[in-house]
C-alpha cells in the first residue's frame, strides 16, 4: 500500500526505544490514567445495560454479513451512488489517493470563491490531512464538534475517535477558551462578538472564560464562539456515517447538532466519505445504526441522525450565478479497493468507526490513543495505520497489542482486530526481514529437539540463581525493567521426563474418553504440577489421559512476533503428533495454546500438503478446554469435591475471615483467550463454586498483561496492568486466587511474590484436585 | 382554528404544510399499524423519552400544543444572543420580548398560534431564519413521524426555515401525532426510504436535546443545537 502522507512534513518516526519512553511518559501522566479508567469501568457497565435484551451478537453478524456483500461490490455501489446522485443534483468525486482528496477540495472551495471553512468531525479528513491543506491554502477553517475543537485550539490531533479531546481536563480547556478569547480574529481565534453583535443577553459582555471549576459554562463558551464560525462560513466540510447507493443519499450522526448547521447554513458543503461506507439501500443503513452509537458511547440512538439526498432548498447560493446550495460527495479509495481484495484483511473495511476497540483495550487504557495509533485510534488504529499511512508508521504500533481479543469481543463488526494485527507483524517482518530476536525464537521454537534441549540446558544453567520456585539471585541489572514480578525456575523435571513415570502409574486404563494433553512449553517446564492435578482429575472420573511426546510449542509466541513461517511449522508437527495418539479430546490447561490449535490452526494449515480439510475440522473441534472438559465431558458436580480449606499462607495483609461456612473466599481471573478467545465463561467458575466460595471481583475479564512475548517487548505497560489487577483483587477480601492459565498464573503470582502480599495464587487444576474427594 | 388532530397525515400534507410527503396515503403506517400496537409503542416512546431527558406533554389535540409552544416561548429563560453579525443594538434585545419560530405552519394554524402569542406577548415569526440566527427562545415543528424504542421524531421535507428554527432555537417544541408512532426503525423503514427516493429531501432524526460529553465525559445539554426539547404528543396515547 503506498504510504500517501508520506510527501508531507511528518513527525519522526520513533525508533523501538523512544516509542517505549513515550510509552513510560504517558504512564505518568496520572489525570489521564484516571480518566481512562473510569471510561472504561462506566463504558462496561452502560454497554452491557444498552445491549440487555438485544440479540447483540445476532446485530453484530447482521452488520458483517451486509458489510462483507457490500465490500464485494463497493466498485458497482460507488458507480450507483454517483448515477443517483448526480442525477439528484449532487456532484460526485472519486480520489484514487489522500493528496487527491484534498485537491479536490480545495479546487472546490476555490470555484466557489469560499475563504471561510467549518468543518463537523470526520476522521477521514483527519486520514488525509485535509487541515494542513486548508492551512497552505489560505482557508480559514474552524473544527465545529467540541472535542474537535478543543484539540485544534492546542493544535493537537485526535486521541480518540469519537471522544477526541479525552486525554484533557477541564482546566485545560478553559486555559485554551481563555487564550481564543483573547486572540485577535483568525481561524484559532476569532473574537467572540462578530461586527454590530450585541454582547450577549445573560453574560453582559464579551466571553469572559470561566474557570473550568463549571463544565457547562464552558460548553456555553463554545457554543457562544461557535455560532460565529458557522453563521459567517461559506463552505461546509462534513464526513458521512453512511452512503446509501441506491437514493445517493448520505447519513450523518452527531449529537451536538453541528453537522447539520455545518451541512445547511453555508452555500457548499462537501462530504468526504470513505468508499468503505457504501451501503446498498436505507435498510442497511438502519442495521449500522441499531448498533453504531450503541457500540460507540453506550446511547441507543446519536441524537441526531440527519439523511440527506438531492439539493435541499437553501437560502444560500453555492457559487456565483447560481440560486442554488452545491453539495459534492467525495469519496476517498486510499488503498480501500485494494484492501477489498485482500482476503486475509478485507474485513477490516467492515469498521464503522464507533472506537469501542479503544474503549475495552486494556493497552489504551493506560496510555491513551496518541500512542495508541497514528490517525485512526485503537485496535482498528493500530490496522489502519499500516493500510492507509504504510508500514513504517505502523511497525512500533503493531507491537503494542497485547493480543487479549478485548476489541474483537466487542467489535460491532465482528472484525478480528487480533488476527489482523497478528497478519500485519508477519508482512511486516515478511517484508523488512525479522528482528534478530523474533527470528532466533522462530527458529528454535519450530525445532523441537533444538528447543527442548536448550530448555534442558537452562534449568542447569539457572542453578545458582534459583531458589525453589523462583529465579531469585539475578542482580536487578540483569533483569532491567522486567524486574517487576518473580520470575519462574525452569522445574527440575519436566512434564515430558516425568510422563513415563506418570503414565505407569495408571494400571488399570479405563474405557472413558481419551484426552490428550497438550502441555504447551509452560506446563512442559515450569509447571509441570499443574498438568499432574489435571491427570489425576481426569483419571478420576475414567478419563484416559495420553501425552504424544512429539508435541511441542503451540506456536503463538511465533505467530505475536511475526514469524509466520515458524508458526506454521509447529502447528504442522503438533497436528500430526496428536492426530497420531487417536484421541477423543485434546485439551490444554494453557487456554492460548487451545485457542491457537482450535481457532488458529485451520488458518494456519489450511492447504498444507498432507493435511485434508475434513481432518482439520475434525481435529479443531476435538480441542477442548479444561474446565469445559470437567463440567461437560467428565461431568464434575459439587458432591465431588471436599470444600478446600482456607490457605495456611493466607495471612498478613490480605488475610480475612473465610466465607460462609468457612469455605475459603476464591477470586478469579479470566484468562483473555478463555473468555474471548473460546468464550468460556461459565465453566471456570462452576467449578471454583464447587470447591469454595466464588468472589466475583471486578474487572475479572480484564487483561493481567501477560500476553505471552509482549510482558518482554513492553515490560513496562505488562507490569502496569498487573499491578492494577492485583490491587482489585488484594483489595477485594479475596483469600485465594485461582486463574486457568500457566501465563496468567507466572504474571500475578509472581507480581504477588514481588509485592509480598502473598495472595496465594493457583491454577484451577492445582485448587480442584487439592479438593477432590478422597473416594475418587 | 387549527386543523384536527391527523389532518396532515390523512390528507398526505406534509407537516410543514407543503404537499411534498413521500407516501400520498399516510405518514405513518397507521394502515398497518393495529391501535393495539400504536398503544404500546406511544407507552414505549414515552418511557425511552426520560431516558434521553425529552420532556413529552400529552395533549388532546393540535391546537393545544401550539398553546403550550405559545407559553413555553413566554416562561422560558431570555435566550443568549449569540454573535452571529445580525445588526441589533443592545438596547433592542433588552426590550426584546420571547420569540416563538413557527416558519412552516398552514395560515390557519399560523394565524391561531399568532393569537394566543399575542396574549402572552411573545413575538411570533416564520422566518427568514437566516437573519434570526440566535436569541430564538422556541421554535414549533411537527414531526412526521416517532420510532418509539429510541424516542425519536423524524422531520423531513422541510423548508430551510423549518429545519434551521429547529436548530438554532433554545427550546424545540415538536408536535408529534401519537397514531404515527411506530415501535422502532424497522417499522420506519418504509417511510425513510419514500424519503431518500424523493429528488431532494433533509431528513432528521431527533432524539434529545444537543448534548456533548466531550469535556471530561461530562454529560451538557446544549452545545450546537437546542438545550431542551419538548415532545407534545397529540391525541389518545393510550393513558
Amino acid at each position: 500500500m503506498a504510504d500517501l502522507l508520506d510527501d508531507g512534513p511528518e513527525p519522526k518516526q520513533l525508533s523501538p526505544r523512544e516509542y517505549r519512553d513515550s510509552l513510560k511518559e504517558a504512564l505518568g501522566d496520572t489525570f489521564l490514567r484516571k480518566t481512562l479508567d473510569k471510561f472504561a469501568v462506566q463504558y462496561k457497565a452502560n454497554r452491557e445495560a444498552i445491549f440487555s435484551g438485544l440479540e447483540e451478537k445476532g446485530l453484530i453478524a447482521e452488520v458483517a454479513a451486509m458489510k462483507d456483500q457490500s465490500i464485494d461490490r463497493l466498485e458497482d455501489l460507488y458507480e450507483e451512488f454517483r448515477a443517483e446522485a448526480s442525477r439528484k443534483g449532487m456532484r460526485v468525486h472519486l480520489a484514487k489517493t489522500a493528496d487527491e482528496a484534498v485537491r479536490t477540495i480545495i479546487d472546490i472551495a476555490r470555484e466557489s470563491g469560499a475563504k471561510r471553512v467549518i468543518k463537523s468531525k470526520s476522521m477521514t479528513a483527519e486520514e488525509i490531512d485535509l487541515n494542513g491543506a486548508l492551512l497552505e491554502a489560505s482557508l480559514d477553517y474552524v473544527e465545529t464538534d467540541l472535542g474537535e475543537w478543543i484539540i485544534q485550539l492546542r493544535g493537537e490531533g485526535p486521541s480518540h475517535m469519537v471522544l477526541p479531546a479525552i486525554h484533557l481536563s477541564r482546566y485545560q480547556v478553559a486555559e485554551e477558551f481563555a487564550k481564543a478569547a483573547a486572540a485577535p480574529a483568525g481561524p484559532h481565534g476569532d473574537g467572540p462578538v462578530g461586527p454590530g453583535d450585541p454582547p450577549g443577553r445573560q453574560a453582559g459582555g464579551p466571553d469572559r472564560t470561566p474557570d473550568g471549576e463549571d463544565i457547562g459554562k464552558l460548553v456555553k463558551v463554545a457554543r457562544r464562539q461557535l455560532r460565529a464560525h458557522f453563521v459567517q462560513a461559506d463552505m461546509g466540510i462534513t464526513g458521512a456515517n453512511f452512503a446509501v447507493a441506491k437514493n445517493g443519499a448520505i447519513g450523518l450522526c452527531t449529537n451536538e447538532g453541528n453537522a447539520r448547521l455545518t451541512t445547511n447554513l453555508p452555500g457548499v458543503h462537501v462530504a468526504l466519505v470513505g468508499l468503505d461506507k457504501l451501503v446498498p439501500t436505507a435498510a442497511d443503513a438502519l442495521k449500522v445504526l441499531r448498533i453504531l452509537p450503541r457500540n460507540a458511547t453506550a446511547q441507543p440512538i446519536t441524537t441526531y441522525v440527519s439523511w440527506i439526498t438531492g439539493l435541499p432548498p437553501s437560502g444560500q447560493s453555492g457559487s456565483v450565478g447560481s440560486p442554488q446550495k452545491s453539495l459534492h460527495v467525495v469519496f476517498l479509495d486510499n488503498g480501500r479497493l485494494d484492501l477489498a481484495k485482500d482476503p486475509k484483511c478485507r474485513e477490516v473495511l467492515r469498521c464503522v468507526r464507533c472506537g469501542a476497540c479503544a474503549n475495552v483495550c486494556p493497552v489504551y487504557r493506560l496510555v491513551g490513543g496518541h500512542r495508541m495509533g497514528y490517525v485512526y485510534i485503537g485496535a482498528i488504529g493500530l490496522i489502519l495505520t499500516y493500510f492507509f499511512h504504510g508500514k513504517e508508521k505502523a511497525k512500533q504500533l503493531v507491537n503494542n497489542c497485547v493480543g487479549c481479543e478485548a476489541c474483537k469481543d466487542v467489535c460491532a463488526a465482528g472484525i478480528d482486530l487480533s488476527g489482523i494485527i497478528s497478519e500485519i507483524r508477519a508482512r511486516i517482518s515478511e517484508s523488512d526481514g525479522s528482528p534478530a530476536v523474533s527470528k532466533l525464537l522462530g527458529l528454535v521454537m519450530s525445532n523441537r529437539p533444538l528447543f527442548h534441549t536448550l530448555l534442558k540446558y537452562a534449568k542447569f544453567a539457572q542453578k545458582p540463581v534459583a531458589t525453589g520456585a523462583y529465579v531469585r539471585h539475578l542482580p536487578t541489572i540483569l533483569l532491567g525493567d522486567h524486574g517487576f514480578r518473580a520470575l519462574p525456575a525452569i522445574a527440575n523435571r519436566s512434564f515430558r521426563e516425568a510422563w513415563p513415570e506418570i503414565e505407569a502409574q495408571d494400571i488399570a486404563p479405563k474405557d472413558g474418553p481419551r484426552i490428550a494433553l497438550m502441555a504447551g512449553c509452560a506446563h512442559d517446564f515450569i509447571y509441570p504440577d499443574q498438568l499432574v492435578a489435571a491427570v489425576k482429575l481426569i483419571r478420576a472420573k475414567g478419563g484416559r489421559a495420553l501425552f504424544p511426546m512429539e508435541q511441542s510449542c503451540c506456536g503463538l509466541p511465533s505467530q505475536m512476533m511475526g514469524e509466520r513461517r515458524a508458526a506454521e511449522k509447529t502447528a504442522l508437527g503438533n497436528f500430526l503428533a496428536f492426530t497420531e495418539a487417536r484421541f477423543d479430546y485434546l485439551v490444554s490447561l494453557c487456554p492460548s495454546c487451545a485457542n491457537q490449535m482450535k481457532n488458529r490452526y485451520p488458518t494456519l494449515l489450511a492447504g498444507s500438503p498432507g493435511v485434508s480439510a475434513e481432518a482439520l475440522e475434525s481435529f479443531a473441534q476435538r480441542v477442548i478446554d479444561f474446565s469445559t472438559l470437567l463440567t461437560q465431558v467428565l461431568k464434575y458436580f459439587p458432591e465431588d469435591f471436599t470444600p478446600a480449606r482456607a490457605p495456611n499462607s493466607a495471612s498478613g495483609p490480605v488475610a480475612r475471615a473465610s466465607g460462609a461456612g468457612g469455605l475459603p473466599k476464591v477470586a478469579y481471573h479470566s484468562p483473555c483467550h478463555l473468555g474471548r478467545g473460546l468464550g468460556v465463561t461459565g465453566p471456570p467458575r462452576a467449578l471454583i463454586a464447587m470447591a469454595g466460595e466464588y468472589l466475583p471481583t471486578e474487572g475479572e475479564e480484564v487483561c493481567c498483561g501477560f500476553g505471552g512475548t509482549y510482558s518482554l517487548k513492553f515490560p513496562e505497560m505488562s507490569s502496569a496492568l498487573m499491578e492494577r489487577k492485583l490491587e482489585v483483587l488484594e483489595a477485594s477480601g479475596a483469600e485465594r486466587l485461582v486463574t486457568d492459565c500457566p501465563g496468567c498464573v507466572l504474571q500475578l503470582r509472581g507480581g504477588e511474590e514481588k509485592r509480598g502480599r502473598r495472595l496465594p495464587v493457583e491454577h484451577l487444576s492445582e485448587f480442584l484436585a487439592r479438593s477432590l474427594k478422597p473416594s475418587l | 382554528m387549527p386543523q384536527k388532530p391527523g389532518a396532515y397525515g390523512a390528507q398526505g400534507l406534509g407537516p410543514c404544510g407543503l404537499n411534498l410527503c413521500p407516501n400520498g396515503e399516510a405518514m405513518a403506517s397507521d394502515a398497518n399499524q393495529t391501535s393495539e400496537a400504536n398503544l404500546e409503542a406511544v407507552a414505549l416512546f414515552k418511557k425511552k423519552a426520560a431516558e434521553v431527558s425529552t420532556l413529552v406533554i400529552e395533549v388532546p389535540d393540535l391546537s393545544a400544543a401550539l398553546d403550550q409552544a405559545a407559553r413555553i416561548a413566554a416562561q422560558a429563560d431570555p435566550a443568549e444572543r449569540l454573535p452571529t453579525g445580525s445588526p441589533q443594538t443592545a438596547r433592542e434585545i433588552a426590550g426584546s420580548p420571547k420569540r416563538l419560530a413557527a416558519p412552516d405552519l398552514s395560515e390557519a394554524d399560523y394565524a391561531y398560534l399568532a393569537g394566543r402569542c399575542q396574549e402572552l406577548g411573545v413575538e411570533i415569526l416564520k422566518g427568514p431564519m437566516r437573519e434570526r440566527l440566535s436569541g430564538l427562545e422556541a421554535a414549533f415543528s411537527l414531526a412526521s413521524l416517532g420510532l418509539a424504542d429510541t424516542a425519536t421524531c423524524v422531520m423531513e421535507n422541510e423548508t430551510e426555515d423549518c429545519r434551521l428554527a429547529s436548530m438554532v432555537c433554545e427550546t424545540h417544541v415538536l408536535g408529534l401525532y401519537a397514531k404515527d408512532v411506530v415501535q422502532d426503525g424497522q417499522a420506519g423503514l418504509a417511510f425513510l426510504e419514500a424519503a431518500l427516493d424523493r429528488e431532494r429531501n433533509f431528513v432528521s432524526f431527533i432524539s434529545g436535546a444537543s448534548r456533548t460529553s466531550d469535556i471530561e465525559r461530562v454529560l451538557t445539554l446544549g452545545v450546537h443545537g437546542p438545550l431542551r426539547l419538548v415532545v407534545a404528543l397529540i391525541g389518545p396515547s393510550g393513558d
